[in-house]
């Protein structure tokens, strides 16, 4: 698959299992849950439809599907780096060029500014 | 019949006995309660000194207990190998140990949470949208995260102490004071 450079508006997609330890009491994500020393993983949208995108996701994730785009990652100075892999989609965000593991700043604005696209992955396996 | 200690006064020739009451104790203990007689409230006040609780604006009656934040870390110990779908790691039972410690002396109960960098987080939020959190490691260091109410972040650092972080949990909510 040919790499696309990312769009302003392209979403970013990671899973969230949906066990109350990932949540706050107000039904927020916590940043906690965006916080990984390899970087956060994501799949991109890569020209795919949000639908066509949780339905691949649900193939290997359960739980929910939160939302940021790369605009979202590149104003709080974030950098989405590729990873394809056995899933060509993957992409990690990084604290910056330098630095793999987001800020916590970083990760607290993502999860302000975030949003859930999907409650239920299970509902879009096949 | 009194039972008090007698003084005896002259009176010209008469001879008259004065009992003075019993002195009550300044304090019993009656079933694991302490007990301060009514006589001895005005003396006992004398010794007592009340600290002012600072007036928090947050609903902290929608914060978890005690109880639920113990069984909480307990369950951190389940989290195996890929626990958050990501390859994530499980967190020492040292470093959920030490988290125990501090839930059990912290003045005000925190939201709790695991994350992919092998730490425990621990979270305070006020109605006014002011939060701090916690970040805590194996290695004894603390990354903390303060946003005001103005929406403002400022991180930092501590070195695993308890009375530090029970005193910056104090002055996060006396901060945020109505």
């Amino acid at each position: 698959m040919q790499e696309m450079p990312f769009e302003r508006q392209e979403e970013l997609y990671r899973a969230v299992r949906d066990w109350p330890r990932f949540y706050k009491r107000n039904g927020k994500l916590s940043d906690a849950a965006l916080k990984d020393n390899r970087g956060l993983s994501v799949d991109r949208q890569h020209g795919r439809s949000r639908t066509e995108c949780i339905a691949y996701m649900a193939q290997k994730f359960e739980g929910k599907v939160f939302m940021i785009t790369y605009e979202q990652c590149v104003s709080v100075q974030a950098k989405v780096v590729c990873k394809p892999s056995n899933n060509p989609y993957h992409c990690e965000i990084h604290g910056d060029e330098n630095r793999v593991a987001l800020s916590n700043q970083q990760a607290f604005t993502l999860s302000e500014i975030g949003q859930f696209v999907c409650n239920n992955l299970s509902s879009y396996k096949t | 019949m009194f039972s008090g200690v007698a003084t005896m006064m002259t009176l010209g020739s008469i001879f008259v006995l004065q009992a003075t009451p019993p002195t009550p104790p300044l304090i019993r203990f009656d079933d694991n309660a302490i007990v301060i007689p009514y006589e001895s409230q005005d003396d006992i006040s004398k010794y007592i000194r009340f600290e002012e609780a600072p007036t928090i604006k947050g609903d902290l009656c929608n914060m978890p207990s005690q109880s639920e934040n113990l069984k909480l870390l307990d369950s951190f110990k389940e989290l195996d190998e890929n626990w958050n779908g990501y390859d994530s790691k499980p967190l020492s039972d040292e470093l959920i140990e030490k988290m125990r410690t501090l839930v059990w002396l912290l003045p005000i109960q925190p939201e709790i949470f695991p994350t992919a960098r092998e730490s425990i987080q621990f979270e305070f939020d006020c109605d006014n949208g002011s939060h701090i959190e916690f970040e805590m490691f194996s290695d004894r260091t603390i990354c903390v995260l303060e946003v005001d109410s103005n929406r403002n972040l400022r991180e930092s650092q501590l070195t695993y102490d308890v009375p530090a972080i029970c005193e910056a949990v104090s002055e996060f909510y006396a901060r945020n004071a109505v």
